[in-house]
């Protein structure tokens, strides 16, 4: 008799081990409770459903041998092998932080994951094996592979439409006892309060709109990265440089929305009157997620991102005393390519959200490195300027 | 005998003013109380996730905002250099000195900052809503030590979108910020 080389989940094993009955692995966190067997010729739910970012908790029977076997046994080892679908250990986003927790380890009896996008069939094979067996005690038995299959089901079409596209302008925002205010580079067109004020009303640069039918009940939410900020000033003294640190913009979710029709943004920067130009360059991926609220055990599911940009300048052709400042510029989603998405041409002033759908910028999620994942805010630009004089 | 009936006459008076003094205590203190906590149309509830932070890092606190009024109130944020300014920040060290500022130009007449104006917020009667707070872009936590974080916000906008009216106050928390060679290995 051969023995075993200690490969778990092989098919043809040269040990026979018919010995070992076939473990059952059972759903534990079902959304009925009732914990159904999901594996094997008696299941009680073959192939069940779940929805993109649910938690699925798998147990396996048995996690002992029954006593009284002439050879002392014990499972000494379990595997898991999965396969189909994108699948994570955790995904958790704080402001502070986020990052993805990759598949735990797969040498545990249970097993707790999520599949991240829809699927037709995601296979969880389990095998366990027992030991000692033979005289010099290195062998090991394995039972049968039994295999579970889930279906993933998510949505078909997600995308995020674009609305606004403003025009850079100056606005003239009333200032108070916090904030200077007065005028702003706004990518939009906002009045009233300083930001650190009051609530402005207006229109913003850019609206982001969700759109898709989702699998079943639950929330878009969105998620925004800065990936570059920077705002330069330059005056007859010299030039001021600021550079933002890339991160998390804000807040996650981005407003701290959930479920929103849309969200959008409006990028300003104060004008001081010393200045004779300032230009700021600000670079995002907004990013559209859902989260299922089959019950309270989901993760929240990325369905895609738009990377969009807004170049504004604002040049004072007054004085310091007297400023006179002008606006250029404007924003829009950035293709792949680096241009602007066809319904963003810069210099269009439509107000109207884009015909197309999805946006030709958006970037349909389908792998574990389109989550979204940042190490902290971004910091502000304002925290790092470089000047040089003239 | 007359001083004696007049001290049981005053005492039984003494004993009726205790049993009404009593009775407002336990019924008109509190009603006036809640009448004092309903001037404010919220609540605002502070707590550290992590109260413990490591210097350099950004350090994060979390308020909760209750409206504990009859109507909706504004809950609109808007931020300046990646600090919300919804609200006002107070930030001292352990012997009640103000921390430092990391802009000593405040408000804002230096160039370099940056903001943005949030969606429009409303927040119903009995409704609540928890935001995470970055509190070290506004003041310089990168010293080792303890912090004392209390933060309070305007009760109302005027007409032109101005926060007015009375600063809602949270409870005050502590924050501890250990060296950055010395980070935590576990959470209090």
């Amino acid at each position: 008799m051969a023995k075993n080389a200690g490969g778990l989940l092989q098919t043809s094993q040269p040990f026979k081990v018919d010995i070992l009955a076939a473990p059952v692995i059972t759903w534990a966190n079902d959304p009925d409770g009732t914990s159904p067997t999901i594996s094997g010729p008696n299941a009680t739910l073959p192939n069940p459903t779940v929805v993109v970012g649910q938690q699925i908790i798998l147990t396996t029977t048995p996690t002992t041998l029954a006593t009284g076997i002439p050879i002392p046994l014990s499972i000494v080892s379990s595997a898991w092998k999965v396969t189909g679908g994108t699948n994570i250990g955790d995904y958790q986003p704080t402001s502070a932080s986020t990052s993805v927790t990759l598949m735990p380890p797969l040498n545990t009896p249970g097993l707790t994951f999520y599949s991240v996008y829809p699927a037709a069939s995601v296979q969880e094979a389990y095998q366990f094996c027992v030991g000692p067996l033979g005289e010099d005690g290195g062998s090991n038995a394995c039972s049968p592979v039994v295999t579970a299959t889930f279906d993933v089901s998510g949505f078909s079409t997600p995308a995020i439409n674009i609305g606004n596209e403003l025009l850079a302008n100056i606005d003239d925002l009333t200032g108070c006892a916090a904030a200077s205010g007065g005028p702003t580079l706004v990518y939009g067109n906002l009045r009233g309060p300083a930001a650190a004020c009051g609530v402005a009303t207006g229109t913003p640069g850019i609206t982001f709109y969700p759109v898709g039918t989702p699998p079943g009940a639950g929330n878009f939410l969105f998620a925004q990265v800065v990936t570059g900020d920077s705002v330069v000033y330059s005056g007859a003294s010299g030039t001021s440089t600021c550079t933002a640190t890339p991160g998390l913009d804000g807040n996650y979710t981005y407003q701290l929305q959930i479920n929103p029709p849309s969200t959008s943004d409006s990028p300003e920067a104060p004008l001081p009157s010393t200045n004779a130009t300032v230009t700021r360059n600000f670079n995002a991926t907004m990013y559209l997620l859902w989260q299922s609220t089959v019950n309270a055990k989901t993760i929240p599911v990325p369905l895609g991102y738009i990377p969009w940009a807004f170049n504004g300048t604002a040049a004072n052709g007054g004085t310091a005393a007297n400023p006179a400042w002008t606006a250029s510029g404007t924003g829009a989603p950035v293709m792949s390519n680096g241009e602007a998405s066809p319904d963003g041409v810069i210099g269009s002033n439509d107000a109207i959200p884009d015909a197309g759908s999805p946006n030709s910028a958006f970037v349909p999620a389908t792998t574990i490195s389109d989550i979204p994942g940042w190490n902290g805010l971004a910091v502000p630009a304002s925290a790092s300027c470089v000047t040089t004089t003239n | 005998m007359k001083s004696i009936n007049m001290f049981r006459k005053s005492g039984r008076a003494t004993s009726e003013f205790r049993a009404w003094l009593l009775i407002w205590l336990a019924f008109a203190a509190p009603a006036l109380a809640c009448g004092q906590a309903a001037e404010q149309p919220f609540t605002l509830e502070l707590r550290a996730n992590k109260p413990i932070g490591v210097a350099g890092s950004q350090v994060f606190v979390w308020v909760k905002m209750t409206n504990v009024s009859d109507h909706a109130v504004d809950c609109t944020e808007a931020e300046m250099d990646g600090t919300l300014t919804s609200y006002n920040y107070d930030v001292r060290y352990e012997d009640g000195k103000s921390a430092d500022l990391v802009d000593k130009s405040l408000p804002y007449s230096s160039p370099g900052h940056t903001g943005k104006q949030w969606d429009k917020c409303s927040l119903g009667p009995g409704k609540s809503r928890e935001i995470e707070l970055v509190v070290s872009f506004r003041y310089n936590l990168s010293k080792p030590g303890k912090y004392m974080v209390q933060i309070s916000r305007r009760s109302s906008l005027d007409a032109n979108g101005l926060r007015t009216g009375d600063w809602v106050k949270s409870n005050a928390i502590t924050v501890t910020v250990l060296p950055a060679n010395d980070p935590p290995t576990t959470q209090q």
